[in-house]
């Protein structure tokens, strides 16, 4: 346990990930980018150890593409999300979601596929699941399946996916504070979610230095998650410590 | 000896009773019931259907006894374990066989102690003429035995575990993004699938050890808090955070060299590290929950015994600690929930009974109506369970890592040796379970001290230990 490895010590800012060389670039965009229109995200998944030089590696992706929605008001998402876990088993998830377009892109309807593979790269079929629900059905479901009556359906109802779009289109705004409950996966429920926007910093990277703006968030089954946005109010980073 | 395992692997299949003639045998002899569950089988089957039960083990890693919201702790909310508390029994004087990962599980899987199976450290394998409950079931049985997630004797995890089919691996350090495979897997298995045999899965969790990495992340003391409107949300230190400091010196070297004394940390920065476990364990409610709703989907509840626990506990600030590997409750102490509506009683509390995690796997033979393995040295907890019988255990002993301590529970007192050092400890848990005051020191108990110390003799007289494990010779000479 007391191997003499240097752990990290603090916070994983986006500073902190350029020196553990979790981030060398940050992309470069041809024209503005357009929160409310179209587009598709990829961020890659790294893993911290809590050591600077040991155990930190990169483990899958996800991406969100932001769609057309034929129904007005509301915004449609594709999701896919990789992880390669130990000794060569991947698990993948692809989900289509479709929500209001609000503050917190709240939910209204979503399927979810998910999918394992084995070492041998080959389907594990008895494990493979799809799922379709609607918010108002699920909430219905949190009242009498397992699991409470402690539930406040009436809570703004996002999802973890969602809010990667949504956090893109809030003002910039040290009064900020958002107030919700979450999907994670679009299976597991987190409650008393508050969203704030912090402040901004600058980032030092490829030496140029990015002026960045941060939002916290936080409640109940999850850590903290940090949201780092460009000027262009793209989400290029979002760690969790 | 690993030919006498294939022989008495042999010999079971040869014997291997299909479950159409156990349904049978169970109608026409349903006076036949053992007196001891050890070496016997007994007729347990479900009230609902008469068929075997599937058996769910659900293990988390590292989680503090005392971190169930319906068990009274107001720091967490946590769904799915207060369904099962509420829908089940619980124990509350359960104890982990050893407070470190693999010795823990090498003990939670044979029923044996960490001496025996020869896993005293991390990292290794289980004795080669050892089965664990896998192997047992499969040479035993009709079950089909599944495994997700954490192993640790000795890989972290393992695409091939004898014993069980793997239903997937997860991610070392990292149950935050690993443990969902581990739930996932389960929930679509038992979804899926469509077989009349019963299943035995062992789901285990990484969460919430990932404390393990919020520590080496958060040592230096960050103070004031990185997210000041949490101030007012951050759990109160423990009663007993300080101490009478009356210790052997290993303790006093772990405490040392872990992270709240290196960071220097203030009252502030040890109530935020509170308040970010029991996050962590919110985190591994949810993924115990997606498996949950998969049994109760499959209308399954009445024919699915859950049990929950977890390897060993954590320090949670108690005695300033953190991590495990002491032998202090907050390390040793760990949940312990068993449930079946029509089965199990609902809503029971068991306040009395001594339990370790090698009682885990006779109870779950008793339950299956399977024999269980010789020299078992756990106990099956049926009597307890059904008919709210206090058994006459007077003590348990617990191990420590690398052979380096031993601990005695009896009925009122805890005592603790350590191998080399001069200091023992005895705790009045009856008038401080918060193990403030070491009575070791006083004249006054050395007749207690005594006691405890034949006790721990005659344990260890019995013990069938590991040829390669260092370090034992000294506690014969004591």
């Amino acid at each position: 346990m007391h191997r003499k490895r240097t752990p990290v010590g603090t916070p994983l800012t986006p500073n902190l990930l350029v020196d553990l060389g979790a981030i060398d670039k940050l992309g470069r965009y041809d024209g503005d980018f357009n929160p409310h229109g179209l587009y598709v995200n990829l961020y890659r998944i790294w893993t911290c150890h809590g050591y600077r030089k040991s155990g930190n590696r990169t483990r899958g992706y996800l991406k969100i593409e932001r769609q057309l929605s034929d129904l007005a008001g509301t915004i449609a998402y594709k999701i896919t999300r990789k992880i390669l876990n130990d000794h060569g088993f991947l698990q993948c998830y692809s989900a289509s979601i479709l929500s209001r377009n609000d503050e917190l892109s709240s939910l209204i309807k979503w399927k979810l596929h998910s999918q394992f593979f084995g070492p041998d790269g080959e389907i594990i079929p008895d494990l493979e699941i799809k799922k379709a629900d609607t918010a108002e059905s699920y909430q219905h479901k949190m009242k009498t399946g397992i699991g409470t009556t402690r539930v406040n359906g009436d809570t703004n109802l996002t999802a973890d996916w969602c809010l990667f779009d949504a956090i893109q289109r809030l003002p910039v705004n040290t009064g900020l504070a958002l107030e919700f409950n979450m999907l994670e996966e679009m299976t597991m429920f987190r409650k008393n979610h508050r969203l704030r926007y912090d402040k901004q910093e600058r980032l030092n990277i490829s030496g140029e230095s990015r002026k960045l703006f941060r939002f916290h968030q936080y409640g109940q089954g999850t850590l903290p998650t940090e949201y780092w946005l460009d000027v262009k109010q793209r989400l290029i980073l979002a760690s969790q410590f | 000896m690993i030919e006498q395992k294939k022989k008495s692997i042999r010999k079971t299949k040869e014997d291997l009773i299909t479950r159409r003639k156990f349904i049978k045998i169970i109608g026409s002899a349903s006076t036949l019931l053992s007196i001891s569950g050890i070496g016997f089988t007994r007729n347990i089957v479900t009230s609902k259907t008469k068929t075997l039960p599937n058996i769910l083990l659900i293990i988390t890693d590292q989680q503090h006894i005392d971190t169930i919201s319906a068990r009274g702790c107001r720091n967490v909310d946590t769904l799915a374990m207060d369904h099962l508390v509420k829908q089940g029994t619980c124990f509350t004087e359960s104890y982990s066989a050893n407070p470190i990962c693999s010795p823990a599980r090498s003990s939670l899987l044979t029923g044996r102690p960490s001496s025996e199976t020869g896993v005293h450290v991390n990292g290794r394998p289980i004795r080669n003429d050892i089965f664990n409950i896998g192997q047992w079931f499969q040479s035993h049985s009709r079950y089909e035995t599944v495994y997700a997630g954490k192993w640790h004797l000795p890989g972290t995890h393992q695409a091939q575990i004898s014993g069980f089919r793997v239903l997937t691996t997860a991610m070392s350090f990292h149950g935050i993004l690993g443990d969902t495979a581990t739930s996932q897997a389960c929930a679509a298995y038992i979804h899926n699938r469509s077989s009349s045999n019963p299943y035995l899965m062992v789901a285990a969790f990484m969460q919430p050890h990932d404390i393990c990495e919020w520590l080496r992340l958060n040592q230096n003391n960050h103070e004031p808090l990185r997210y000041k409107e949490l101030a007012n949300e951050l759990p109160q230190l423990p009663d007993n955070f300080d101490f009478d400091g009356q210790e052997p010196k290993y303790l006093i070297n772990m405490r040392n060299n872990d992270e709240p004394a290196l960071g220097g940390w203030g009252e502030e920065h040890w109530r935020y590290y509170l308040w970010s476990y029991y996050r962590q364990v919110e985190m591994v409610d949810a993924q115990i929950g997606r498996i949950l709703q998969a049994v109760y989907d499959k209308r399954q509840e009445q024919e699915t015994i859950i049990i929950f626990t977890s390897d060993h506990g954590e320090g949670l600030g108690h005695h300033r600690n953190v991590r495990k590997n002491i032998s202090y409750n907050e390390a040793l102490k760990v949940p312990f929930v068993i449930s079946c509506p029509g089965l199990i009683p609902t809503k029971q509390v068991n306040t009395q009974q001594l339990i370790t995690g090698m009682d885990i796997m006779p109870t779950i033979c008793d339950y299956s109506g399977i024999s269980c393995p010789e020299n078992i040295r756990g106990r099956s907890l049926v009597s307890e369970i059904t008919g709210g019988i206090n058994n006459t255990t007077q003590f348990i002993v617990m191990e420590l890592a690398a052979n380096k301590g031993r601990v005695v529970r009896s009925e009122r007192y805890k005592y603790v040796v350590y191998h080399e050092d001069p200091i023992e400890q005895l705790f009045d848990i009856q008038n401080d379970p918060g193990e403030n005051v070491n009575l070791a020191v006083s004249a006054d108990y050395s007749v207690i001290v005594d006691r405890h110390r034949k006790m721990l003799k005659q344990w260890e007289s019995k013990l069938d230990t590991a040829t390669d494990l260092p370090a034992m010779d000294a506690w014969w000479r004591q």
